[in-house]
C-alpha cells in the first residue's frame, strides 16, 4: 500500500507528459492535416497523387515502426531527435494523415450548389474556399477531430517504448523496482486513460448528433 | 447484446465496450501480462504466456471497436425491415439472422475493414512484451548488427504492402457483396 502511494506522484508527472505529448502532436497534426487536406481537395491531379502517397504512407505504416524509425533510424543520417521529439513527430505524421482525410471529406461534403451560388456572387476560388466552404466544412470536421484527439492520447502510450517518461513508462518503471504493486499501478493507469478518453469520445458522439 | 431488449445485457455490453475501446491496447496488454498474475489468491493461475496476453489485449480492444461498428450498422438498417420481418412471422432471433444482420454487415463492411487493418498494424505492440513477431525479430537483429534504419524501413514496407493488400481485399469484398439498387 505504501509503495503504491509512493508511486502516485511519478504517475502524476507521467500523466502530465502524456498530455504534453498528445497536445503537441494534436496541434501539429491539425496543421499538417489542414494543409494536405486542402491541397487534396483543391489541387490538380498532378499534385494530388504525391500527397495521396504521403497520406497512405503514414497511415499504412504501424505507428510503432514509424516511431522507432524516427528515434533509432534518423541518427544514422546524423539527425538526432530526443525521444519526446521523435514521439511527437511520429504521432503528428500518423494523426496528420488521418486529419487530412477528415479535412478532405468535410470539404467534399459541401453541396455543389454552394460553390455555384458563391461563384454567381462573383467570389473567386480563394474567397469561395475561405468564406463559403471552410466555415461549413469546419463544423463537420469537429466531431471527427475530437475523436482523433482520443486516438492520439491512446496512441501516445506507445511513446513509452522509446523511453518517453509518459504515464505508462512511469508505471512500468515503478513496477520494475517494486514488483508487488503491479496490480494497483496498472489498474490506476487503465482507469486514468479511460477517465481521459471516455469523456472525449462521448463529446465527439454528442457533437456528431447535434451537428447532424 | 448491444441491441438486446434486456437492460442488464445492454448495460453490461455498453460498459465492456466503452472500457476497452477507451483504453490503450498497449496498457491492456501490460495489464494482462504483468498485473493479472498479482491478483491475490487466483493470480498464480493467471500467468499467461506472452503471446496469449498480447493476443487477448488486441482482441479486447479491436473487438470492442467492432461491437460499436456492428451496432451502428444494425441501427442503420431501416426500422421498416424489422417490422416487415415481424409481419412475416419471424421470431426475434430469425429477424436478426435472416433480415437485419445480413444488411448490417454490408453497411458496416468499410468500417470493419479499417478495423482489421488497424488490428494488423497494432500487432506490432506484441513485440513490447517480448513476443517475436516481424517487428520483434527486426529489433533482435538490430540489437546484434546495430543497423536500424534499413531494417525499420524494410519492416515498414512489408506492413505497407500488407495493408495495401488488405485494403484491396475489403474493397473487392464490398463490391462483391453489394446489393444492386
Amino acid at each position: 500500500m505504501h509503495a503504491y502511494v509512493g508511486a502516485l506522484p511519478a504517475l502524476g508527472r507521467g500523466l502530465v507528459t502524456t498530455f504534453g505529448v498528445s497536445l503537441a502532436a494534436m496541434a501539429l497534426a491539425l496543421a499538417f492535416g489542414f494543409v494536405l487536406g486542402v491541397v487534396r481537395s483543391q489541387a490538380p491531379r498532378i499534385l494530388d497523387l504525391p500527397v495521396l502517397a504521403l497520406v497512405e504512407l503514414f497511415r499504412g505504416i504501424p505507428l510503432l515502426v514509424l516511431m522507432y524509425l524516427l528515434f533509432f533510424g534518423l541518427p544514422q543520417l546524423g539527425l538526432h531527435a530526443s525521444s519526446n521529439a521523435a514521439a511527437v513527430a511520429a504521432l503528428a505524421l500518423y494523426a496528420g494523415a488521418l486529419a487530412s482525410e477528415i479535412v478532405r471529406g468535410a470539404i467534399a461534403s459541401i453541396p455543389r450548389g454552394q460553390l455555384e451560388a458563391s461563384s454567381a456572387l462573383g467570389f473567386g476560388r480563394a474567397q469561395t474556399l475561405a468564406l463559403v466552404v471552410l466555415p461549413q466544412a469546419l463544423r463537420r470536421m469537429l466531431p471527427p477531430f475530437v475523436a482523433l484527439f482520443a486516438l492520439i492520447v491512446e496512441s501516445s502510450s506507445l511513446a513509452s517504448l522509446i523511453d518517453v517518461p509518459d504515464l505508462l513508462e512511469a508505471a512500468r518503471q515503478h513496477v520494475e523496482s517494486e514488483n508487488s504493486i503491479a496490480l494497483p499501478v496498472y489498474l490506476t493507469v487503465l482507469v486514468a486513460y479511460f477517465a481521459i478518453n471516455f469523456p472525449i469520445s462521448v463529446a465527439s458522439r454528442r457533437l456528431e448528433k447535434r451537428l447532424a | 447484446m448491444r441491441v438486446s431488449e434486456a437492460a442488464w445485457a445492454r448495460n453490461a455490453a455498453i460498459a465492456f465496450t466503452e472500457f476497452f475501446r477507451n483504453t490503450p491496447p498497449l496498457v491492456q496488454i501490460y495489464f494482462l501480462a504483468f498485473a493479472l498474475p498479482k491478483i491475490p489468491g487466483v493470480g498464480p493461475y493467471l500467468v499467461l504466456p506472452g503471446i496469449v496476453a498480447a493476443t487477448l489485449g488486441l482482441v479486447l480492444h479491436q473487438g470492442a471497436i467492432n461491437v460499436e461498428i456492428l451496432r451502428a450498422g444494425l441501427d442503420a438498417v431501416p426500422a421498416g425491415q424489422r417490422e416487415a420481418a415481424a409481419a412475416l412471422g419471424l421470431g426475434r432471433f430469425d429477424q436478426l439472422r435472416y433480415v437485419l444482420v445480413p444488411q448490417a454487415v454490408r453497411i458496416s463492411l468499410p468500417a470493419l475493414g479499417n478495423n482489421v487493418i488497424s488490428l494488423f498494424k497494432n500487432t506490432t505492440l506484441v513485440a513490447s512484451i517480448g513476443v517475436l513477431d516481424l517487428f520483434g525479430v527486426a529489433n533482435d537483429i538490430i540489437a546484434q548488427i546495430l543497423v536500424s534504419a534499413e531494417l525499420f524501413i524494410t519492416v515498414g514496407v512489408v506492413y505497407l504492402i500488407s495493408v495495401g493488400l488488405l485494403g484491396a481485399f475489403f474493397r473487392a469484398l464490398e463490391k462483391r457483396l453489394a446489393i444492386a439498387r
